[in-house]
């Protein structure tokens, strides 16, 4: 161990927004945080992905084609082929439609009732205040893919109701986020404002404090799109997730690890690879988000 | 400290409450008739009527829900644990009994190796910032974070089995029985935890650090001619350790959950691929006291975390 400086301050951010318009920002961004645009990149890769399926997967994702079954990955079939013939590329890439639609609709499920219950909760207080808190404690008690693992069960795989039981287990804690947040926005000079010009409550939850508690939800949202792709992947590799023909990353590699591990390892490893690299990159951007909206962390 | 506690518990009490009735009210939800899934077969001729009906009877399925859960509850707190499994009878306390240690000792030492590893590279990775070790430890640990681990575990078993044509053995022994066995059968899983869990302790410790390290009183240490080794494991690593304990606890209890998918690639018989496995043949009393279980074990670990933080910091009054 030499000598450690540890700088006081170690670099002076400027706010965003330094920049004209919106690609000065982003151009602003991508200079600041290479690694979060980087994933950003990877991210708009997955979506595009996902939108256009159809124009780029070269084959369809579910027909048969038991002749070219377990093709080597090579020309004709860039990344091989399955037990039934299926392009393993073509599925890749709608299983990003299935990943992004399962992480999409569950963090905005889950953001919405979550935000909604959280505000009022610390806007309320009292009674109702006390049982949402032990109804959200009930809940994260729950190991999250534990609790996702049973309500799908219940509710019999789909895409949806994977989507729904993720939603769930992301609620409680947009809650405790939301509630914190509003909790400290309810004191604000702005909120006596609006009351004491004769604003109802209704009102003033929806107008003023939703809008200044949704900076904290939004940075959680964005790391949780990342946690629900992957629980998806768990779910359905477990065989307890979106049910077979429809192509999903996780029930790919289940298909490929049971029994064609070693003789077909492409089976296993291209889909559990696109996974890593969309959970690295939300993990990126992630980073990089939160470095930019809480200052305190900068330069870490 | 004593108020503190009882305020505590009064809390701990409605919070398992609500958890075990969304457990039971889940499994109620379960498709189909449990009684006519047993039994099998055709539902519509009279005397299977009468068979299912019957079974129900005993299986006490036709009492009100309230009595139904009245009885899960109870049993477990008498030990028995919810009965018996519906595929083959067995008890839930020998399903559990078999189950648990194997679980426990995953987790177990996962975090003795992750406790052992991240917080000397965490403190490494603050003291020497934005240097290699830094980078190197960041790449590392941001990985660890990022990459699923059952991709990680298949890829390790199929680079074993390829390139040392190894496989892992068949069957699970405990420590006790067969230890060879058992360190073959559980090296990898646990390998594969503690990476998982050491990525997100070592950044924790490494913010930690950075942020002691910039305070007031390290530089007045500094200052009076203190050597480094001093200043780092005298003054600044106490200050630093408390959120990587807060940290640390909470990931134990999400790793008493997050082993399921590793439990079932590598063929552990633990609490998760109990569930897992009982999830697939609807054997709902299982799947019902397994999670139980792992939500009893969460929640007392958090509360064992919560008392914890008075005894490490005395700054904290107990309210």
């Amino acid at each position: 161990m030499t000598q450690t400086t540890v700088p006081l301050q170690a670099d002076v951010i400027l706010p965003l927004g330094q920049g004209a318009g919106v690609l000065g920002q982003l151009w602003d961004f991508t200079k600041r945080k290479p690694l979060g645009a980087a994933g950003a990149v990877v991210l708009l890769t997955l979506v595009l992905a996902a939108i256009f399926a159809d124009v780029i997967a070269p084959y369809d994702p579910i027909a048969q084609n038991v002749p070219h079954r377990l093709r080597e990955p090579g020309a004709g079939y860039l990344l091989g082929t399955d037990t039934y013939g299926r392009d393993v590329f073509s599925r890749i890439i709608f299983g990003a439609r299935v990943s992004l639609y399962i992480g999409l609709v569950s963090v905005l499920i889950g953001t919405v009732v979550g935000v909604l219950v959280g505000v009022s909760s610390g806007y309320i207080g009292g009674v109702y205040d006390l049982l949402v808190q032990r109804i959200v404690d009930g809940m994260m008690g729950f190991p999250p893919l534990i609790l996702a693992l049973i309500l799908v069960v219940a509710m019999g795989p789909s895409i949806n109701s994977v989507a729904f039981a993720l939603a769930v287990t992301y609620v409680p804690r947009v809650v405790r986020l939301a509630r914190a947040s509003a909790l400290s926005t309810c004191q604000e000079m702005y909120v006596d404002a609006a009351r004491a010009i004769g604003g109802g409550h209704l009102r003033i939850m929806l107008r003023h404090v939703v809008p200044n508690s949704l900076a904290p939800v939004f940075v959680l949202a964005t790391g949780y799109l990342g946690t629900a792709i992957v629980a998806e992947a768990s779910l359905s590799f477990l065989g307890l997730g979106v049910p077979p023909p429809s192509p999903s990353w996780g029930g790919m590699m289940q298909f490929g690890a049971r029994g064609y591990l070693e003789a077909a390892p492409w089976l296993t490893f291209y889909p559990g690879l696109a996974l890593s690299g969309v959970v690295f990159a939300f993990g990126l951007l992630g980073d990089a988000l939160r470095d930019v909206f809480d200052p305190r962390l900068r330069g870490r | 400290m004593q108020q503190y506690l009882v305020r505590r518990l009064m809390l701990f009490v409605p919070t398992l409450f609500v958890a075990s009735v969304a457990i039971f009210v889940v499994m109620r939800l379960l498709p189909g008739d449990v009684a006519q899934l047993i039994l099998g077969g055709d539902a519509s001729s009279p005397s299977a009527q009468q068979q299912i009906e019957t079974y129900r009877e005993a299986l006490g399925l036709n009492d009100p829900y309230p009595v139904q859960y009245a009885r899960w509850a109870f049993s477990m707190i008498n030990g028995s644990f919810g009965g018996e499994s519906l595929v083959d009878r067995e008890s839930l306390s020998a399903i559990i009994g078999r189950r648990l240690p194997v679980t426990l000792q995953l987790a177990f030492y996962a975090m003795i190796i992750s406790a052992i590893v991240s917080i000397p590279l965490g403190i490494l990775a603050a003291v020497h910032q934005d240097r290699w070790v830094d980078y190197l430890v960041r790449v590392v640990t941001i990985a660890g974070n990022a990459v699923p681990n059952f991709w990680i575990a298949l890829l390790v078993l199929l680079g074993l089995s390829l390139w040392f044509l190894w496989t892992p053995p068949v069957f699970y022994k405990n420590l006790w029985d067969d230890p060879s066995t058992h360190v073959q059968k559980v090296l990898w899983p646990t390998l594969i935890l503690a990476w998982g869990f050491s990525a997100n302790v070592t950044r924790v410790t490494r913010a930690s650090m950075l942020e002691v390290l910039r305070q007031d009183y390290v530089r007045t240490a500094r200052a009076k001619g203190l050597t480094d080794r001093v200043v780092v494991s005298r003054h600044a690593l106490q200050n630093a350790l408390m959120p990587v304990i807060t940290l640390s606890g909470l990931q134990l209890a999400g790793l008493l959950g997050g082993t399921v998918v590793l439990e079932t690639i590598f063929g552990l018989p633990g609490i998760g691929q109990g569930i897992v496995l009982a999830a697939t043949t609807r054997d709902y009393p299982v799947i019902q006291s397994l999670v139980m279980l792992l939500v009893l074990m969460m929640l007392g670990l958090n509360l064992v975390i919560d008392l914890c933080y008075g005894i490490i910091d005395p700054r904290l009054s107990y309210r």
